[in-house]
């Protein structure tokens, strides 16, 4: 773990993507500033400045940290130090989940305080408990979603690849597979959606939004991830590497 | 004369093995990249592995290092089969190079070898990168990233990043391949000392008067198959001796042959007074002598020994598939000119 530790603190992608998500809860944070936060309850500024952009950034380094060993053509040169791929593998994801987490929860908490301070200072209530909730429902979504990046950039075995499949994943066709009639009830995002409004105890800006179906959503979120994990890592480990 | 068989050869063989291939097949779909390979590492030896393109030498070192599955037969890495307990451990004690240097271009040297020495569970190897990179002689961009570095630069990191950690084998794909020649030397002299630091070396090589230079064995293998092994001696005494080129005045040059034919020998004649010879000589004297006594002076005289490209070319290439090229370009080139 402490070599993937070492490629996340020397390469710079990662740096970048931590720079570019920190930027984007700051802009977020003016933009509420100078244009007014909204209806508090909605939270719109926390979560494009939280949410939305943490999430990018979750499945940038998903996807990056395994992918970067198919660009740089690195692979064989860290399966000939430790042979295990499995090894590899949990060491990567555990990086990738403890990052996210780290920044998650570093970026909710700085920033929930601010967010409030500005609502506030419009005449609106934006509790900073709110938001720190609405923090762990994003800390939820962005684990998944890096999971799943880690897992499509290791079905493409490729960086770019793997970087662009999961962004269209999370932001186009998961959204569509949603809105479909009965089918959209299985799709991944609405199962986190779901389980978003369960633990951060908001309608997320939907005030039509039915009560969430917990047990559904967290069955059809471990069936998605069980299905991209299990095909993705039974391939990398019993096939060939190149 | 080519007198080298195109059965397998397996000549003397020391008794530690680093690494073994024990009829080792290699399929991918209908293609066989390797064919019933057996063949050992020695400790304390330079091995070379030579073949033509896609004789399947790097298919088989994959095979070795556990990157890839071998379809029947199998191999063992310090003792150990791929997938066995002692496997991982086995592997750590083997650094490689494979089909060039694996770096991480936007990474400095240092952090590259941080990076492996993380991975290969090294404590405390901060000394040792550095002393490796001054080794190779990368000490003084050491901290500047590898992504510009020419790919000599890369190769020496490569070769760094092998040594790293003190391996008992390294196996080097193409190592002194983008070296300029004064780099070439440097890295073949420092290859030839590895064994007295307890490092084994497999290197494979196009280059095959560099593994002539630096290799005690070599194995040569042909479409996946082995086709001769044995110290670099063996090899090329398995070639046979071309006999002896001499050289006298170009006036004396008929003359000369005359005398060596009555000697008892066969002389053909090479130009520019040059004369092939070739008989049972066991000593140049047999030569001088002749042609002294008949008044002929040698301005040189030299045992035309075969060298390992000539074993290399004599056991790998395919006659067939010559013939055809030739008939293929011949038309082209008759064109050109």
């Amino acid at each position: 773990m402490t070599a993937e530790l070492r490629k996340l603190l020397a390469l710079p992608t990662p740096r970048w993507t931590l720079v570019a998500t920190v930027a984007g809860v700051v802009i977020a944070a003016v933009v509420a500033a100078l244009a007014g936060p909204g209806k508090g309850p909605d939270m719109a500024p926390v979560q494009i400045g939280v949410g939305l952009v943490t999430s990018v950034g979750a499945i940038v380094l998903g996807a990056w940290m395994m992918g970067v060993e198919y660009g740089q053509k690195t692979l064989r040169r860290a399966l000939s130090a430790d042979p295990s791929r499995m090894r590899l593998l949990l060491a990567k994801l555990g990086i990738v989940l403890g990052t996210v987490t780290v920044v998650t929860v570093v970026l909710s908490a700085a920033s929930a305080p601010v967010f409030s301070a500005i609502a506030s200072a419009h005449g609106t209530s934006m509790p900073v408990a709110d938001s720190l909730q609405y923090g762990l429902a994003a800390l939820f979504n962005n684990l998944v979603y890096a999971t799943v990046a880690f897992t499509l950039a290791l079905v493409t075995r490729s960086m770019a690849g793997g970087m662009a499949l999961a962004l269209v994943f999370a932001f186009v066709i998961d959204n569509l597979l949603g809105a479909i009639p009965v089918v959209g009830d299985y799709a991944l995002s609405a199962a986190i959606i779901d389980l978003m409004r369960s633990i951060s105890g908001s309608k997320l800006g939907d005030a039509s939004a039915s009560d969430p179906n917990v047990l559904r959503a967290i069955g059809v979120t471990a069936v998605w991830l069980v299905a991209l994990v299990g095909v993705s890592v039974t391939r990398f480990t019993r096939t060939d590497i190149e | 004369m080519c007198c080298a068989s195109r059965a397998a050869t397996v000549l003397s063989m020391p008794s530690t093995h680093l690494a073994t291939f024990d009829g080792l097949v290699k399929r991918y779909g209908d293609t066989t990249a390797v064919e019933g390979l057996s063949l050992s590492v020695p400790e304390g030896t330079v091995c070379g592995l030579l073949g033509p393109n896609g004789a399947g030498k790097t298919t088989a070192i994959r095979v070795l290092l556990g990157l890839a599955t071998a379809t029947e037969g199998s191999t063992t890495l310090l003792g150990e089969h791929p997938g066995s307990a002692g496997f991982a451990a086995a592997v750590r004690q083997v650094g490689t190079l494979i089909e060039g240097p694996a770096i991480y271009a936007r990474a400095t040297p240092r952090q590259n070898m941080q990076i492996e020495a993380s991975a290969r569970k090294l404590r405390g190897a901060g000394g040792q990168i550095d002393e490796l990179l001054a080794l190779v002689g990368l000490a003084h961009r050491a901290d500047t990233r590898t992504g510009a570095f020419s790919l000599g630069m890369k190769q020496r990191l490569g070769l760094a990043l092998a040594l790293l950690g003190g391996p008992r084998l390294v196996v080097l794909d193409e190592p002194t391949n983008g070296l300029d020649p004064a780099g070439i030397v440097e890295i073949r002299e420092l290859i030839k000392r590895l064994p007295a630091r307890g490092t084994s070396v497999l290197v494979c090589s196009h280059l095959l008067a560099e593994v002539e230079l630096m290799c005690h064995r070599a194995t040569i293998i042909r479409r996946g198959r082995l086709v001769a092994e044995g110290t670099i001696e063996e090899l090329l005494a398995s070639y046979g001796s071309s006999g002896f080129v001499t050289r006298v005045h170009a006036d004396d040059c008929d003359r000369a042959a005359d005398v060596l034919v009555r000697a008892g020998f066969a002389a053909t004649a090479l130009g520019e007074g040059g004369l092939g010879i070739t008989g049972a000589i066991d000593d140049g004297d047999q030569i001088s002598r002749p042609l002294a006594e008949a008044g002929i002076f040698v301005s040189e005289l030299r045992a035309d020994r075969a060298d390992l490209e000539q074993v290399f070319l004599s056991l790998t290439t395919d006659h067939d598939d010559a013939d055809h090229l030739d008939a293929a370009l011949l038309p082209q080139l008759e064109t050109i000119s």
